[in-house]
């Protein structure tokens, strides 16, 4: 190490320079998005690159209350909560089925089950609108999960049994020997080998819910249904170049969740790359 | 014989456990699909379609239209601008951080950071960001590089290269973490023998980081030709709606706007048969390439 290290200094120096230049931009994102919406008005009209003079969540209360970022909050929080826990059960349980029963189609199915993950979402939209009209659908948080259920269902059974495949077939066996039903093995034994795969699967689902704009602009348009990314799109339409705090505001209330989950569940998706799972 | 019982009842079984996910993916892709071959081929008027056989009218239309194969060309210029920066610059960044440059845990968990900031977020941030009077401008005068100072986003010329780095800065953060998950496999012996032979670090890049990097980026080269051609909706629609004139218009949010806006929803759903059928030349394409053994399957 040591020997070559000295030759290769204006090498480490360019990779430095190339990586410090790339951190920047994330870093001055980040700080432009959090300084810009505790500033007030005025300050930002003088430099948007000051940090703020006082920590001043006027910006942040406003918007909350006036421009319906409260209740889209809330809308999200209920759909992507119960979205992604119907998605994991869902999942693990097809996920066993994939990983430790025997059936006819297994392989055709899966090639199906992965090839939805790809399937343009725009072509879904306009069959979909017309079938979810028909059934009373639209507007309704029960419609809009059915959605999310579809297009996150495919990659978490390809998660899921990439997380089954690492319990020890022996396990499996015994449970059988002492004569475990397959939900009793599943309940019983399983369950309890993988929090770390429900986990990430939840986050990776919830993530998707909370990301999603063209499901929820199409099929959720009363304003009081309306989900975050919506919210967000429209309050910044509705302000134009107007008072960017507010705008700013808004954005960061909409990251701050996914943010938050993703620093607790952290762990468990290293993890989750060691053993090779996430690819 | 009792064999064969058994292994009905087993499939009978698995099937139990398989309905809901199978109820759910047929409801939404499967019967849905159908639905949108056989509203291509039937007569519109608005929003509500008739019983009627419009005599692949649809399809006459979508190949007069112009604006279908320059969106779709559009795509690829997306497509060919994202993809060399994204695979040249994952393979830089996975290689340094593989052979532990300094500060490399630090910049494995920000270079992360950009893929789990909503995408709507994102698009907003960078539009401010790179507005005639935003940050990246204000510096370049300060520099004295008033050449170089132009509304990104807002002028014809750049949108389409604005959009393209917003992509970009996003994609790194997904791609980073696939590609260190392939690196993983790599003996660190193999770089320490080559470093006894003289080698430097970029032809240890070259050699021994690319070649074994070869199979994830040829997977990765399909998957993000799918995600560009069919997930750029959000994006566009928090920033440019397609704009300035038809600058960042791509044949997803072309068909968002011809059913939705123009109601001319015959010709939309024909034209998501189009952008249908091309995305299913290519999953086949990465469902042939991803299988290592052919009887395998995918899981």
């Amino acid at each position: 190490m040591t020997a070559v290290g000295k030759s290769q200094i204006p090498y480490r120096v360019f990779v430095q320079i190339v990586f410090v230049l790339f951190a920047i931009t994330i870093i001055f994102a980040l700080y432009y998005l959090v300084a810009n919406s505790i500033k007030t008005a005025a300050e930002i009209n003088v430099s948007q690159f000051t940090p703020p003079k006082s920590l001043n969540f006027s910006n942040i209360k406003y918007v909350w209350k006036k421009a319906d970022i409260g209740v889209s909050f809330r809308n999200s929080l209920i759909i992507c909560t119960s979205g992604c826990l119907i998605s994991v059960c869902i999942s693990l349980i097809t996920g066993f089925a994939f990983t430790f029963l025997r059936f006819r189609g297994k392989r055709l199915l899966s090639y199906l089950i992965v090839s939805t993950m790809y399937i343009s979402p725009m072509a879904l939209v306009v069959p979909l609108y017309l079938q979810m009209r028909q059934l009373h659908l639209t507007n309704t948080f029960a419609g809009i999960i059915i959605i999310y259920l579809g297009i996150t269902l495919a990659f978490a059974i390809y998660l899921m049994t990439t997380y089954l495949k690492a319990i020890p077939e022996e396990i499996i066996e015994a449970a059988v020997i002492d004569g475990c039903g397959n939900t009793g093995i599943l309940l019983r034994i399983i369950l309890p080998l993988m929090k770390p795969g429900i986990m990430v699967v939840g986050v990776i689902n919830f993530s998707v819910m909370w990301n999603d704009l063209l499901f929820a602009f199409i099929f959720l348009q009363k304003v009081e249904k309306q989900t975050m990314m919506i919210a967000i799109t429209s309050f910044r339409g509705a302000m134009g170049g107007g008072n960017m705090a507010y705008i700013m505001s808004s954005l960061l209330i909409a990251t701050i969740p996914i943010m938050v989950i993703y620093l607790f569940t952290q762990k468990f998706f290293k993890e989750g790359m060691s053993m090779g799972a996430i690819k | 014989m009792k064999d064969e019982i058994r292994k009905k009842n087993n499939t009978l079984n698995a099937y139990l456990f398989l309905s809901p996910a199978l109820i759910v993916l047929l409801f939404i892709f499967g019967y849905q699909i159908v639905r949108l071959f056989w509203f291509s081929l039937v007569k519109w008027e608005g929003y509500i379609y008739t019983t009627e056989f419009s005599n692949f009218l649809y399809y006459k239309q979508l190949f007069t239209k112009d604006m279908v194969f320059k969106s779709l060309f559009r795509s690829f210029i997306i497509i060919a601008v994202v993809l060399p920066v994204v695979i040249f610059a994952t393979v830089f960044i996975v290689h340094n951080i593989y052979r532990k440059v300094s500060g490399w845990k630090f910049y494995r968990w920000l270079f992360f950071l950009p893929a789990i900031i909503p995408i709507v977020v994102q698009a907003i941030i960078w539009q401010y960001l790179l507005n005639i009077n935003g940050p990246l401008n204000t510096i370049l005068k300060a520099l004295r590089l008033e050449f170089l100072v132009i509304d990104w986003f807002g002028n014809s010329k750049t949108a389409i290269f604005a959009l393209c780095w917003v992509i970009i800065w996003r994609e790194l953060g997904f791609s980073t973490v696939i590609f260190l998950a392939e690196l993983a496999h790599i003996p660190p012996s193999l770089y320490e023998s080559a470093m006894i032979d003289g080698a430097n670090e970029w032809r240890l890049m070259r050699h021994i980081t690319l070649p074994h990097l070869s199979r994830i980026i040829k997977l990765y080269i399909i998957t993000m030709t799918i995600f560009i051609l069919n997930n750029l909706f959000s994006i566009i629609f928090a920033s440019t709606n397609g704009g300035p004139g038809y600058a960042t218009m791509v044949l997803e949010y072309y068909i968002y706007l011809t059913a939705f806006r123009y109601t001319k929803t015959g010709l939309g759903t024909t034209i998501a048969v189009l952008l249908f059928l091309i995305t299913m030349v290519l999953v086949i394409i990465y469902l042939r390439a991803s299988s290592k053994k052919k009887l395998e399957g995918v899981f």
